[in-house]
């Protein structure tokens, strides 16, 4: 990847992200409420502070992760304006992963910084150990996971029509999977183990189990970064072998 | 009706253009039942009790909520697309020149078939619940199913009209409608384990505990039967409120220029 390149693409995402001024009010709005309703709900259900710690900083990530590559690689193949994005020279992964940082590092940045500074002041015992130089280390290398993986599953967007149905199958999956709708350490140990074997743990779930300090942190690092190179590799070959052979751009 | 009919038949054609995108519509629709019921019965692995309720009679709350949402996604669905398409586009000017009421026109315009499956999925968890609740599924029990299911359905519609009315006056309130009903999720739970401002808001300003809470409690040996038996009366009563705000922001619309 040429990296001159692609920070001038990340540069025009920032500028015209940050064109939508009003988008990020109503966001911010609209992730206030989400969680404030999960802290509501997990206080009545839980006594324990330990889970409900987890499913405050669970319900941060998410809202750093709503980046929608499906609708935005959708839009491109309906118009047919894929081909020009394909003619750049400048890869679709590429091009991808700048409009995903772009929307991640706005999102962490003006939505759940934010959130997570004024929580923390009105309720301190909302989080009492979180080292924050290990969950930045995981944190980082569970949005490369994150990314790899959407991108993957935003290619099947070529045989559908609409992709409303991809895109809610897909979030409900990230999410139960990865911990964000309920912790995964309250799964029979059977799910967990199998769920070892996929790549859900490393968007959330292990990124806080790290900076909770977990004893097993160095297995969850090694995953992670083994995650990282599967799909990397599964990225690369479903996009030469079924991306590129069954593109249809305009019916042509 | 038979203008209702022929909408139908045409929703049905657009259904047929769009197999592949109906059927995962259908598996995200199954799978998110699914979850949710997973939830439950997790939450039930690790948890002593939710309040003093069993994991059947949070169960029947779910599935009275899931009901409503259905038969709201199925019939009342095209309400979330009043704020940006109607208005804020204006594709209100196309339906304003025709002879129908407006509002009945953006609602047969879009009929969600994936919601008929969540709604046999809702039903089966309410009969479900109550089997295992030791309930005796008499045809009086189910009619009272049937109703509370509508009313929930009209309450969820109506809810979320009056906040998608309000775009004629934001341009385009769809988060609005969305944030708001993002507090219907605490509705799947009993009321008594939330304080008392949550309780009183659920019932009075937000009545989204009339869509699971208390129409659940009617089978519960709860001291809540008389509010379940108004679940009815709140339903038409949102419903007549949200048809009067419709009215009234109808009257203000200018088309988009």
């Amino acid at each position: 990847m040429n990296l001159t390149k692609f920070f001038a693409v990340l540069k025009g995402e920032y500028l015209q992200q940050l064109q939508y001024k009003m988008f990020f009010v109503t966001f911010l709005m609209t992730s206030i409420f989400q969680l404030l309703i999960t802290l509501i709900i997990w206080e009545a259900i839980s006594s324990d502070n330990y889970t409900i710690s987890y499913m405050f900083v669970a319900t941060l990530l998410t809202f750093m992760y709503k980046t929608d590559l499906i609708s935005f690689l959708s839009y491109y193949v309906k118009s047919g304006d894929l081909a020009i994005l394909l003619s750049k020279p400048f890869t679709l992964h590429s091009r991808l992963y700048a409009l995903f940082l772009s929307n991640v590092t706005i999102q962490l940045v003006l939505i759940v910084i934010p959130i997570a500074i004024v929580t923390y002041l009105l309720n301190p015992s909302i989080i009492t150990e979180f080292n924050l130089p290990l969950f930045i280390i995981s944190l980082t290398l569970a949005i490369n996971v994150f990314f790899l993986y959407s991108s993957l599953v935003s290619m099947f967007v070529i045989k559908l029509k609409n992709s409303w149905g991809l895109i809610n199958f897909d979030n409900l999956l990230k999410n139960f999977f990865a911990g964000a709708i309920i912790p995964i350490f309250y799964f029979p140990e059977n799910f967990q183990l199998l769920f070892k074997f996929l790549p859900f743990n490393s968007f959330i779930n292990y990124p806080i189990l790290i900076a909770f300090g977990d004893a097993n942190m160095q297995s969850m690092f090694i995953q992670q970064v083994i995650w990282i190179l599967i799909l990397f590799i599964i990225n690369k070959i479903a996009f030469k072998f079924y991306f590129e052979k069954n593109i249809e751009i305009l019916g042509a | 009706m038979k203008i209702y009919l022929s909408y139908f038949i045409s929703n049905i054609k657009i259904l047929n253009q769009f197999r592949s995108d109906f059927i995962i519509g259908l598996g995200t629709i199954a799978a998110e039942q699914l979850i949710n019921i997973l939830f439950i019965q997790i939450i039930y692995l690790n948890i002593n009790g939710i309040g003093n309720y069993n994991q059947y009679e949070i169960l029947l709350m779910y599935g009275f909520l899931a009901t409503g949402r259905a038969l709201q996604l199925t019939y009342l669905d095209n309400i979330w697309n009043i704020g940006y398409s109607y208005i804020k586009m204006g594709d209100l000017d196309r339906i304003l020149i025709k002879p129908k009421p407006a509002l009945f026109q953006i609602l047969a315009e879009k009929i969600n078939f994936q919601g008929i499956f969540a709604q046999i999925f809702g039903l089966v968890i309410i009969l479900y619940s109550l089997q295992q609740l030791n309930y005796q599924l008499t045809i009086k029990a189910l009619l009272v199913v049937i109703l509370f299911s509508v009313s929930s359905m009209i309450i969820l519609g109506a809810i979320s009209l009056i906040f998608a009315t309000t775009s004629f006056w934001l341009s385009d309130a769809t988060y609005l409608v969305s944030s708001v009903f993002s507090f219907s999720e605490l509705a799947r739970y009993p009321l008594p384990i939330f304080n008392v401002v949550i309780q009183i808001s659920l019932t009075f300003i937000i009545p989204f505990a009339f869509a699971s809470y208390y129409p659940a409690s009617y089978f519960l040996t709860s001291n809540y039967t008389m509010m379940s038996l108004l679940t009815p009366l709140v339903a038409v009563v949102l419903l007549v409120i949200a048809l009067v705000f419709w009215t009234i922001g109808l009257q203000k619309y200018t088309g988009v220029a």
